[in-house]
């Protein structure tokens, strides 16, 4: 009898998978990456994507949405683009030229009411595309500014949506709002030498550093490469090999024998 | 853009205690020998994020390689007296911006 009561908890133990969201960012950036992206989600293993709403992406994402229902969230800028708001209301925010500036470090006089002002805007642009985003995360990682993350949280809570957190301490913090969040974010798998293996390797370490319990969240940039792109981003045939690893069934096969569960949460 | 040792103490100081309170983190008084892991609970990305607070505060981009890792491995702990003197140290030699994925 003890033995009938025991199995079961065990063998539950024992089947624990570990949970893994692929968060694909800019959605949006160009229609290569957008297409790329939505490739990704549909034939491969990315979960989720977050669309930018500052990049004049929107007839791409439009285009590009089908089929994703509930898996676009927002990746919040305030870089690398040009802000919904006349440059009068967010002048802490932008160049003489009116755009955003193309690094972070460049945000040290952001004034923290612009960038609500700024991020409610790009919240409704969303929704006026007939997106409800399921899930917000920022353009280069802006969050990890606690001025920034004040903002960021502010956002969350008031859309009760789901937020990426690069940290335990702020998921902790994201956690205290009652928004389901990752407790890990893997922001370090990238470049030209990425493969299947070295992917499985960073997840392992990566759940290995919450002790194997909780959600991990891989942030990735696959998609295609073409002229817009290679005008506007540094980072490129490395897209192309993401999307190729993340269309690869090896992959997904690689995943389920590691013991690691996709979703989309 | 020159910055005296007190300059540079006070803006890391404000950092870290905008840190402290965004992350509902226990007051505590900021000294020299303050350990972020230790006694914060940080983690080595929290550090990073504060450094990468310093770079944009002072519109430059040290290279934290330098202290963050020992012999290719993250060092168990940092001081905010040790960041302190990192960031004086190295401030001129400083790149005006970072390497960053657009």
């Amino acid at each position: 009898m003890i033995i009938l009561t025991l199995l079961p908890q065990g063998l539950s133990k024992c089947l624990k998978m570990n949970q893994l969201i692929i968060s694909a960012d800019d959605f949006g950036l160009t229609e290569s990456v957008t297409k790329g992206i939505s490739e990704s989600i549909l034939n491969g293993v990315v979960t989720r994507t977050s669309a930018m709403m500052c990049t004049n992406g929107f007839a791409s994402i439009k285009k590009y949405a089908k089929g994703l229902e509930g898996k676009i969230g927002l990746h919040l800028q305030l870089t690398d683009g040009t802000p919904l708001l006349g440059t009068e209301e967010v002048l802490s925010l932008v160049d003489s030229d009116g755009n955003f500036p193309k690094k972070s470090n460049q945000l040290s006089m952001v004034n923290p009411i612009e960038v609500e002002k700024e991020w409610e805007a790009q919240v409704k642009a969303l929704l006026d595309l007939g997106i409800t985003p399921s899930h917000i995360d920022t353009h280069h990682n802006v969050h990890r500014f606690p001025k920034v993350f004040k903002v960021y949280c502010s956002i969350a809570k008031k859309y009760q949506l789901s937020a990426r957190a690069l940290s335990p301490i702020m998921a902790k913090k994201i956690d205290s709002f009652g928004l389901l969040g990752s407790n890990y974010c893997l922001e370090t798998w990238f470049g030209n030498n990425i493969t299947c293996s070295n992917l499985i390797e960073n997840l392992t370490k990566a759940f290995q550093s919450i002790k194997n319990n909780g959600i991990v969240e891989l942030m990735c940039h696959p998609g295609y490469v073409d002229q817009n792109l290679e005008s506007r981003s540094s980072y490129l045939q490395a897209r192309e090999k993401e999307l190729e690893i993340f269309l690869d069934p090896k992959l997904k096969e690689l995943l389920k024998q590691n013991n690691i569960q996709l979703i989309e949460a | 853009m020159e910055k005296t040792k007190a300059e540079i103490r006070e803006a890391i100081k404000e950092i870290l205690e905008e840190m402290i309170e965004m992350y509902d983190l226990p007051t505590t008084e900021i000294t020299d020998e303050l350990l972020l892991i230790e006694t914060l609970g940080f983690s080595s990305v929290d550090i990073m994020h504060l450094l990468a607070s310093v770079d944009m505060r002072f519109e430059r981009h040290l290279p934290y390689d330098k202290i963050m890792l020992k012999n290719g491995e993250y060092v168990s702990d940092l001081s905010f007296g040790e960041i302190v003197d990192f960031v004086y140290d190295n401030f001129d030699f400083a790149s005006s911006g970072p390497k960053q994925m657009s």
